[in-house]
């Protein structure tokens, strides 16, 4: 997204007699020469101001000072100059103190997201050496490491995450710190660790994300039931940017026992659809090696399975990385696109209502006969309504 | 029954599908596809608030759906 419309604000802000820069991970990917996905800012202006000057707006946080503001489009995070309070419970400040974009700064994580950006001089203002960090691509703590994480224990693995995605060394005294407050990741919800541990898993360069991990401790702390190992990293590889972290997760855990694959899933609070999602890839994987011996109708079954393009992606990745032959996936992916969506969920040629007319009584019977009928059909044994009465008839008589 | 539940149900914008977007109030097929494109180009939703920039999304609109979706 071009900076227009975050630029007219600031003017705006300006106008009316406030300081109001370009601030975070936009600033450092404009500095890295990457369009930024979105834009916030930084001002001088008290959240009633901002509210003020804007005709749409929403306060998504008052007692940090931050005021979406809805701009041609487009939301801004506009935030006023703030340092935190004490942070009580490891996460959250206890209150805030409105004061100046230097101070702003130095309350911020990493250096690295710690440049503003005059758009009107077309300055950037470092109070932290963050743009020679980033050019020797480094993650280095603002301050003391120590406090930084102390004050929010979720800064631990933000610190892998831009480590990861970007390529970048995590400094000596940052990563000291990592290693000795992993044990303290526990301070964090099971949902924020989750959400982090989605973006680690799918904001690119996954398996050195968790080579990190591992390295640092945290692995052991989060997920301390995964089995890991070269297969299990390798395999990592393939996960693509942007990839919905559910399947990542399925990658992650593929080699690891079922049950402790649903006690992971399970202390990190996904979704009940991502927990189905994660178990379904991680129990049907096995199936594959068998998936020759099938019968049609297994096999058309197993198609059903929600989201399978993702099952057939494991499959797929899994033989790979274990350096198998394809033929197995081969087949199961030709199978596929060889069969319309018909023939793999045609309607049915019987339903219980015509069992019914047909005398017979509703029971336990009526699901196994309406089961078999269908697997006649997804064999191509039943093509029509009269042959599925004909073969009823023949199998389990007329009443 | 199942109708109940859909009014029960939170939607979560981050991983919702179009067609679970078009059970919510006011949601047809163009504004569930552009709250997916929306999604996509920003990598997320931070803010469910985030849903009144988009065009077609009126503050009628939001208010019948506020309490319908989270950002989780």
């Amino acid at each position: 997204m071009k900076p227009d419309s975050a630029i007219e604000i600031i003017r705006e802000l300006r106008h009316h007699g406030h300081e109001a820069y370009l601030v975070g991970g936009c600033v450092r990917d404009m500095v890295m020469k990457i369009e930024p996905a979105d834009y916030d800012i930084a001002t001088s202006a008290h959240p009633e101001e901002i509210m003020q000057i804007f005709p749409r707006t929403r306060s998504i946080g008052v007692q940090f000072g931050v005021v979406l503001v809805l701009y041609r489009g487009h939301p801004f995070e506009v935030a006023t100059f703030r340092s935190d309070e004490a942070y009580v419970d490891g996460r959250r400040p206890t209150g805030v103190v409105f004061t100046d974009a230097k101070q702003d700064v130095l309350r911020r994580d990493f250096t690295i997201n710690g440049l503003l950006y005059d758009p009107i001089s077309e300055t950037v203002i470092d109070y932290v050496d963050g743009q020679s960090d980033i050019r020797a691509r480094i993650v280095r703590a603002i301050g003391d490491p120590h406090a930084r994480f102390e004050e929010d224990k979720l800064r631990i693995l933000r610190a892998i995450r831009f480590g990861a995605r970007l390529g970048y060394t995590i400094e000596q005294q940052t990563w000291n710190a990592v290693q000795a407050m992993a044990p303290k990741i526990h301070q964090v919800s099971g949902e924020r660790i989750r959400e982090e541990l989605g973006r680690i898993l799918t904001e690119g360069q996954a398996a050195l994300g968790m080579r990190m991990m591992d390295a640092s401790g945290l692995r052991k702390e989060i997920l301390p039931e995964l089995v890991w190992n070269d297969h299990v990293e390798h395999s990592l590889r393939f996960v693509k940017t942007g990839s919905q972290p559910d399947f990542a997760m399925g990658i992650l855990l593929h080699d690891t026992p079922i049950n402790d694959v649903r006690k992971i899933v399970e202390r990190l609070k996904f979704s009940r659809a991502e927990m189905n999602h994660i178990i379904a890839l991680v129990e049907n994987l096995p199936q594959f090696s068998a998936i020759r011996q099938m019968s049609v109708s297994s096999l058309k079954r197993f198609f059903r399975t929600s989201r399978f393009e993702d099952h057939l992606a494991l499959a797929r990745i899994h033989l790979i990385t274990a350096g198998s032959d394809l033929s197995d996936y081969d087949f199961a992916h030709r199978k596929q696109h060889e069969w319309s969506d018909d023939d793999i969920r045609p309607v049915p040629l019987i339903t219980g209502d015509d069992l019914i007319q047909m005398g017979f009584t509703p029971g336990p019977q009526f699901k196994q006969i309406l089961t078999r009928v269908e697997d006649e059909q997804l064999e191509g044994r039943l093509q029509t309504r009269s042959d599925a009465v004909g073969f009823i008839t023949r199998n389990y008589g007329a009443s | 029954m199942k109708f109940a539940l859909l009014l029960l149900l939170v939607i979560n914008l981050n991983t919702a599908t179009a067609q679970e977007l078009e059970t919510l109030p006011g949601i047809g097929p163009g504004l569930a596809k552009k709250i997916i494109e929306f999604r996509e180009k920003r990598h997320g939703f931070k803010h469910v608030e985030e849903l009144l920039a988009i065009p077609g999304i009126s503050e009628r609109k939001w208010k019948a759906l506020r309490d319908k979706v989270d950002v989780k």
